[in-house]
């Protein structure tokens, strides 16, 4: 047994250095060539069959240590819907401090051409740069001659001046990629923490090897260094005399190879599938360079808390208070009871503030000029609230939060967070979040963004817990209505809706500029031929209670009339027609963002000498382990009926295993929901 | 005293300016059905020469919530050939208060590249503004030089949808002595005036009331108020120009852009003669070298100076084998040159609105180029963009408008393909078997031509999951969907294709106590009822007609018994057709057919009701069920 496994590690690893060997950029064999569509997934319009990357750090007297990123990809096109492969866009980050820079961009595109392999080589003209933006140059590059069948080769390397940063490793694409090997060689002067995520486990190997570097560097007459201005060349400065010197370090060396990894697709109700992409992420953990000192960079999220803390644009931040004191100080003589305090100074900096959609932990104008702006970016805003509660005499504190776009963060690191909210820690131990970038939002109501996975309170004294961005309590829609049926199919009667907490949020923020003519058209609008009037709405600004929604209908159509009888969906326009899981299948889990729950009641009034010939059967109906349930009963007296249907769907994020369970939940939902009550003449 | 004098005077002046921008200083007309007021559009265009003009705006916008914002318009193009002179911006409150100044140097300045190009050498800056309360003001003034004077730009005294126009100003100031051509649009139905001195032109409009946008309605360029300017020598990135009609204008294009751009190498041109080697027929030529520029061809779109309106050579794209529009067009005309088929280079408006080149008013005018192929006995068209659109198929991306042929003796106006009514079918044949537990089982058959086709010709190429959504989607109406088998026919000489799919569902019928209820119209249903509008403004257009139709036959179990079938149903109205009827063709057989013809046209904004009347009855229909009983 022991050598039957030990045979097979050999040969895998025989596999491996025979690619190794056979990948060179620029030679194709005739089989990748001819392949007509993906060996494992015949619906790939395009593959990588090779994605080699190597990231070394380079020695130059001058500019000290920076890294070169090259790459080289190798993609097939199966179909012409992959034709878009042959285009690549590449960002590159610039600043003041230091940029990214592109250069020895090669490129081929292989074709059959009636058994020949035809090679067309990229030229300067398919290559352009631009800039983007402040921060931002992207290089576009198209290749030549790609079609159906093409096999693409190209290779460029990005240097770059920011040498505690490595960009993520990506293994995982929208397109299968058959091998991938990365390598990453680190001088011991960095050290680098590693973390991988997504669904496909990527394996790491590490060694150590010595490095010694002869380089020469160049003596200057003032600091002005001559930047790569070129793609294709790169520049000399001539003033100067060349000098030479020797190092001699160890480096960590780090292989990551696989095979055939599958296409990852976007799918609906995903919280962020970034989440699921196989990836590996280098972290800077420490540096200590010789005859300097040691410096620590972010090891645990208390350190990351710490560290953010520590920035001049948040904690320093929160200690202004002169600007608001004026405003706060009225409020507090206003509102004297403790309890409403807090949600009076919420909805002040809700009024006065606007969000200008920008995220980030550190604050873009500063609390006092945000203030006067009444603009700012989320930290600007929530900081500014945590400042206020805290002059106020709350324990306040801010909540440094990872936003569902930019996922779950792989490791304690000052990149995870990018958004911030206000939190109450209450006598209790309860603690009460608020986001004051939501106009509608209410406390513990935040706006669906920030609730992802898990933030960190950071509090004055640098200490730090986490905090867990998931909604517990179930926010519910309750309707009510009285309907009377004619004999001639119409419904007429009164709905009353009520609507709590992201539920009643959602209702807030689409209806915000509406009027009620608006409001009525739109609903005239979604159940077809009704007629809506009396509309009233109670609570649409009092964001902290339910937005009670009452009007009454006239529909016409609503029942249908075969043979002398009447039919309708207990329900009525209410009803479940349509399941929102229609796959089959689903490998991510699905988001519902905030436990949920729907009540419907319905009483009826028969039409005279009509009669129940028959209801519907009660149900319920549960899904396994707690996480939701529906029931669908009916009370009869004569010609007294009232419908109820129940569901609720009690967690937040609910797993893939239990996907088939969640269909057959809102199947069978859907089956009752359309059958129908039966009523004859008498 | 002069000094107190200077203070008083400023001081007015101030408070006046204040007054200016207030809420309470608009007319309470103007912000009925309206996101935001243009206080004042004002443009001056000074053209010195045919080559240098100077544009100078501005536009003072309040902002009534926030579907105003895309109002705003605070932003400025430029590149080598124009200069951005001036740039700043104000924001006040809505009592008037200036609360922000905005300078140049706060604009964001970015690549103008949009989405689906790849490069291009035109930049923009624009203002991000956060407002901080609604209603707000902003005032944006701009000036820019530029030495292109192909396009004059066009004024609205309107911008669109739900912005009223208090005041807008337009000043066409010519300075030399090109003759100056112009259209004058709807302004008879808005309150216009129109001065002209000398070389100056004037227009002014005032109190222009917010329009609501309605479905089914004609676009807002066919009826709102608008100038069009040409001159008739003009300057495009480097390149001169001489035009007065449609002519002239195709006859610039192909001697300035074109000519000299369609040449191949010898190489190449013997490569194309031996691809159709052995073909007579034009028509099978034309599909053949249109066959090779799908397969070998990829679109991106790179605009460089005067590469904005001049293809890149043939001979270019033959090396590399992408190109735009204009690149791919050329580059097909070219091989088609190379076995002796003349083809013409044709400028359009690409979209589904069908919006034509402007007829009446011979300018550069379009955005996007096809070809257009005569042949004796008919003309072809060819989507040079595309690698999957059949030959001679223009779906809703070209048909039914005016482009220009650019031909060597001049441009022509010509129509472009229009798709009938009746050539916009689809027909859906199914056998459909109703099983003891209430489900049922159906094998369809559906075939799409016309505009329909151009719904449907790219599901092929989907894969397995989106295939599986798409029918999910289709027949939404359909709970607990499997499918269990999906093929196409793409037949790409007629343009037609065929979908076979077989399907299953547990739980299609529904419980009514011990009966059960059967919608017989499975496969197509058409639910869809217009919008109800109030006081309907305008006219109805219905862009595209076509025709379902529909044959269903449905089998019954042994013991299951029909209660009573479906009412025939005969609708006729001046939309369209509209007919069911049910039968039973043998024991525990039933065949349901369907027939829905929806005509194209313009109706009176009266009928618009009748309209929606029509599609309520249809929907009705399409839902009705029958009642079977188990024996």
């Amino acid at each position: 047994m022991k050598l039957k496994l030990l045979i097979i590690a050999i040969m895998v690893s025989a596999i491996t250095i025979a690619q190794d060997n056979k990948i060179k950029f620029g030679k194709v064999s005739k089989e990748e060539v001819l392949q007509k569509e993906h060996h494992l997934d015949k619906d790939a319009e395009a593959a990588f069959l090779y994605k080699k990357e190597r990231l070394f750090y380079k020695y130059d007297g001058t500019e000290g240590f920076r890294t070169v990123r090259s790459a080289h990809y190798r993609i097939k096109v199966y179909k012409k819907s992959g034709l878009d492969w042959g285009t690549f866009e590449i960002p590159l980050y610039t600043s003041t401090s230091g940029e990214e820079r592109i250069g020895q961009v090669k490129g081929y595109t292989f074709n059959d051409e009636n058994g020949k392999i035809n090679e067309v080589k990229l030229k300067k003209d398919g290559v352009f740069k631009e800039n983007v933006s402040k921060y931002r140059n992207k290089v576009s590059i198209s290749m030549p001659n790609v079609k159906e069948g093409s096999v693409i080769d190209l290779e460029y390397s990005i240097t770059s001046d920011l040498s505690g940063y490595i960009d993520e490793f990506q293994f995982q694409y929208g397109i299968p990629v058959d091998h991938v090997d990365i390598s990453v060689e680190i001088p011991e002067y960095y050290v680098f923490k590693r973390h991988g995520k997504g669904f496909f486990p990527i394996d790491i190997t590490q060694s150590r090897k010595n490095r010694k570097v002869t380089f020469r560097y160049r003596e200057e007459k003032g600091t002005a260094t001559n930047k790569h201005k070129s793609l294709f060349s790169s520049a000399t400065n001539s003033k100067s005399t060349t000098q030479s010197g020797e190092i001699e370090f160890l480096e960590n060396v780090y292989k990551i190879a696989s095979n055939n990894i599958p296409a990852l697709k976007e799918v609906s109700y995903t919280d962020n599938i970034d989440n699921y992409r196989s990836a590996i992420k280098f972290e800077l953990a420490s540096t200590q360079f010789p005859n300097s000192p040691y410096k620590n960079y972010s090891k645990s999220w208390e350190d990351v808390a710490k560290t953010i803390y520590k920035y001049d644009d948040f904690g320093n931040e929160l200690k202004k208070q002169r600007f608001y004191k004026d405003d706060v100080d009225e409020i507090m003589t206003k509102v004297t009871e403790p309890s409403k305090l807090a949600s009076a100074i919420f909805d002040h900096v809700k009024n006065r503030m606007n969000w200008n959609n920008y995220t980030g932990v550190g604050c873009d104008n500063g609390l006092k000029k945000a203030y006067e702006e009444k603009s700012g970016n989320v930290a600007d805003i929530n900081l500014m609230l945590t400042s206020m509660l805290r002059y106020a005499g709350f324990k306040a504190n801010p909540v440094l939060v990872s936003t569902k776009s930019h996922g779950i963060p792989l490791f304690p690191t000052t990149d995870g967070f990018n958004y911030v909210v206000a939190a109450i820690e209450n006598a209790d131990g309860t603690v009460d979040l608020m986001d004051a970038t939501e106009k509608m939002g209410a406390v513990n109501i935040l706006p669906t963004r920030s609730l992802n996975w898990s933030g960190r309170l950071v509090r004055e004294d640098g200490s730090s817990i986490a905090i867990e961005m998931v909604n517990k309590k179930p926010s519910k829609k309750v309707i009510f209505m009285n309907a009377e049926l004619a004999s001639d199919g119409s419904v007429s009667g009164k709905m009353r809706t009520q609507n709590t907490g992201h539920i009643a949020l959602g209702y807030r923020k689409s209806h915000k500029d509406e009027t009620t003519e608006d409001i009525m058209d739109a609903m005239e609008d979604r159940y077809v031929e009704m007629e809506v009037d009396e509309l009233e709405i109670k609570n649409e600004k009092e964001c902290d209670k339910p937005v009670l929604e009452s009007c009454s209908f006239l529909k016409e159509n609503q029942t249908e009339i075969i043979n002398g009888k009447i039919y309708f969906k207990p329900a009525l326009f209410l009803a479940m027609n349509e399941n929102p899981f229609k796959l089959e299948t689903r490998d991510y889990p699905v988001d519902f963002v905030y436990p949920q729950s729907k009540k419907i009641v319905v009483n009826y009034k028969l039409p005279e000498g009509c009669q129940v010939e028959s209801i519907p059967e009660s149900a319920s109906y549960a899904l396994p382990d707690g996480l939701g349930s529906f029931q669908f009963t009916f009370k009869q007296n004569g010609n007294q009926i009232q419908f109820s249907s129940n569901t609720a769907i009690n967690k937040s994020l609910i797993p893939p295993n239990y996907y088939a369970s969640l269909k057959e939940f809102y199947n069978q939902m859907v089956v009752k929901h359309n059958e129908k009550i039966v009523l004859s003449k008498i | 005293m002069r000094l107190f004098y200077f203070l008083l005077f400023t001081t007015l002046f101030l408070s006046a300016q204040n007054q200016q921008y207030s809420l309470s200083s608009i007319n309470s007309e103007l912000l009925e059905d309206a996101d935001a007021v243009v206080r004042l559009d004002k443009m001056m265009i000074t053209v010195e020469a045919y080559n240098a003009m100077e544009v100078s705006s501005r536009r003072v916008v309040t902002v009534l919530n926030e579907n105003g914002q895309k109002h705003v318009d605070a932003y400025a193009f430029y590149d080598d050939n124009s200069k951005i002179k001036t740039l700043s911006a104000f924001v006040y409150n809505s009592q008037g208060k200036e609360i922000k100044k905005i300078k140049e140097k706060d604009f964001i300045d970015q690549s103008a590249s949009g989405d689906g190009t790849l490069y291009s050498d035109s930049r923009v800056k624009f203002l991000r503004y956060t407002p901080v309360s609604y209603p707000y003001t902003i005032v944006f003034e701009k000036t820019y030089t530029t030495a292109d004077t192909a396009f004059l730009p066009h004024w609205y005294f309107l911008d669109g949808y739900r912005v009223s126009t208090e005041k807008s100003e337009f000043i066409f100031d010519l300075k030399t002595k090109i003759p100056l051509r112009k259209k004058e649009q709807n302004l008879e139905d808005y309150a216009i005036s129109v001065e002209s001195v000398g070389n100056k032109l004037k227009y002014t409009a005032e109190n222009l009331k917010a329009i609501e946008g309605e479905n089914y309605s004609p676009e807002f360029y066919d009826f709102a108020p608008s100038i069009k300017l040409a001159l008739e020598r003009f300057h495009l990135k480097g390149v001169d120009g001489q035009a007065k009609n449609w002519s002239d204008y195709g006859k610039w294009i192909y001697n300035s852009l074109l000519r000299g751009q369609a040449e191949l190498n010898v190489s190449t041109i013997n490569g194309v003669k031996s691809l159709v080697a052995g073909i007579e027929d034009p028509k099978k030529k034309v599909e053949k070298i249109y066959e090779y520029v799908q397969n070998n061809t990829r679109y991106i779109s790179v605009q460089l100076g005067i590469g904005g309106w001049m293809p890149i050579s043939a001979e270019e794209v033959n090396r590399v084998k992408y190109g735009d529009c204009k690149g791919l067009t050329n580059y097909t005309m070219a091989l088609l040159k190379a076995v002796g088929i003349n083809s013409y280079y044709t400028v359009v408006y690409a979209d589904a609105d069908q919006r034509s080149l402007d007829a009446e008013f011979p300018s550069l005018q379009g955005n996007h180029v096809f070809l257009n192929v005569p042949l004796n006995d008919k003309e072809l068209w060819l989507e040079c963009t595309s690698q999957i659109v059949p030959a001679d198929y223009l779906g809703t991306f070209t048909d039914n408008r005016y482009v220009l042929k650019v031909t060597p003796d001049g441009g022509e106006l010509v129509k472009s393909r229009a798709y009938e009514n009746k050539d916009n079918w689809q027909l859906t044949k199914a056998d459909i078997t109703i099983s003891e537990e209430s489900g049922v089982q159906a094998n369809v058959e559906i075939v799409s031509s016309g505009t329909q086709y151009n719904q449907k010709f790219r599901l092929p190429l989907k894969d397995e999951q989106e295939k599986e959504s798409h029918y999910k989607e289709y027949w939404d109406y359909v709970n607990d969907i499997n499918l269990t088998k999906i093929s196409f026919e793409n037949d790409k000489d007629n343009i037609e294709l065929k979908e076979k799919v077989s399907l299953s569902s547990n739980s299609y019928l529904s419980k009514a106590g011990d009966k059960v209820l059967f919608a017989p119209n499975m496969l197509n249903r058409n639910l869809f009822v217009p919008k109800r509008y109030r006081n309907r403004k305008h006219d109805v257009i219905i862009k595209r007609g076509y025709l379902d139709e529909d044959e269903f036959t449905i089998a019954l179990p042994d013991d299951f018994k029909v209660e009573s079938l479906i009412s025939p149903v005969n609708l006729k109205t001046e939309f369209g057709e509209y007919t069911i009827s049910m039968e039973k063709i043998a024991e525990n057989r039933l065949i349901y057919k369907r027939r829905l013809l929806i005509k194209s046209g313009k109706y009176s904004k009266d009928s618009y009701e009748d309209f929606r009347n029509f599609r309520k009855k249809i929907a009705r229909s399409d839902n009705s069920k029958i009642v079977l009983i188990k024996a």
